[in-house]
């Protein structure tokens, strides 16, 4: 698939993207920075990720405590991974494309599920124990 | 019974995949070797989740190193993910299909990805990683 697809698919949602050199698209939603990356996976399948950056610090003195939240994070969370980049920790959907065929209900599923997993981040780091599904 | 659920069992039978189980909201399949479990969820008809689970215990001798394997995988590999709870250690691959030709193609890449996610982790734990 080509990337101007997915990319014009964006803008017919209403993202206005901001080119990050070397890294992909940035773009906000209900107050939230999201970043879009492109895979090109040569003869495998194309992919495409949006992810929520630096959702919590990551230092060297909180190392287990992170790798904690990751793994609660991937057994709690429907379609959603947690990755430390850098010195933060970022929200990850990514999605192996098959088809240009509903685009436009992939990318708001993917932002909507990430929206709903930030809000359930933020509830677990406070110590909350309310369930939050990861779908609309 | 939701139509995915049909839909899984058509792709099963067509791809001649040897299905040993089944129940209202599940499949479990022998591919390559090993037990995986197909999810449904009626709450979230295009979810998937092709699930490998129990190669490794995880214990309080080994659960951060199990922990620091789990997040390289998720690190390293493309939709899949691995994790544990409660001293289980489980591959998985979780997708909303948009529609029934990708829904076969999410699950064969599914299928695979569970699989090289048990790899990985084997290679990590001979390594000593």
């Amino acid at each position: 698939m080509n990337k101007e697809v997915l990319l014009e698919q964006m803008h017919a949602l209403g993202f206005e993207l901001q080119e990050l050199p070397g890294m992909g698209y940035g773009f906000h939603y209900d107050d939230t920075h999201y970043v879009l990356f492109w895979d090109e996976e040569g003869e495998e399948s194309d992919s495409v990720s949006i992810a929520i950056p630096n959702i919590f610090e990551v230092n060297p003195d909180n190392r287990t405590e992170v790798l904690e939240l990751v793994n609660n994070i991937g057994a709690r969370l429907k379609y959603i991974k947690a990755v430390a980049m850098n010195e933060g920790m970022w929200l990850f959907y990514e999605y192996y494309l098959n088809t240009e065929e509903n685009l436009e209900e992939l990318i708001e599923h993917m932002v909507r599920v990430l929206q709903m997993s930030l809000y359930f981040f933020y509830q677990q780091l406070e110590g909350g124990t309310e369930e939050v599904e990861s779908e609309e | 019974m939701n139509e995915t659920y049909k839909k899984i069992e058509e792709f099963l039978a067509k791809e001649k995949i040897r299905l040993m189980e089944q129940d209202e909201l599940s499949f479990t399949v022998r591919f390559q070797m090993h037990r995986i479990v197909i999810h449904v969820n009626q709450e979230d008809p295009n979810f998937v989740a092709v699930v490998l689970s129990g190669f490794a215990e995880v214990n309080e001798e080994n659960a951060a190193d199990a922990t620091y394997r789990c997040y390289q995988i998720c690190r390293q590999m493309k939709v899949a993910k691995a994790y544990h709870v409660n001293s289980m250690l489980l591959a998985s691959y979780e997708f909303y299909y948009l529609d029934t030709e990708d829904l076969a193609f999410q699950l064969k890449k599914g299928l695979g990805a569970v699989i090289s996610v048990l790899v990985a982790y084997r290679k990590m734990e001979r390594q000593g990683s």
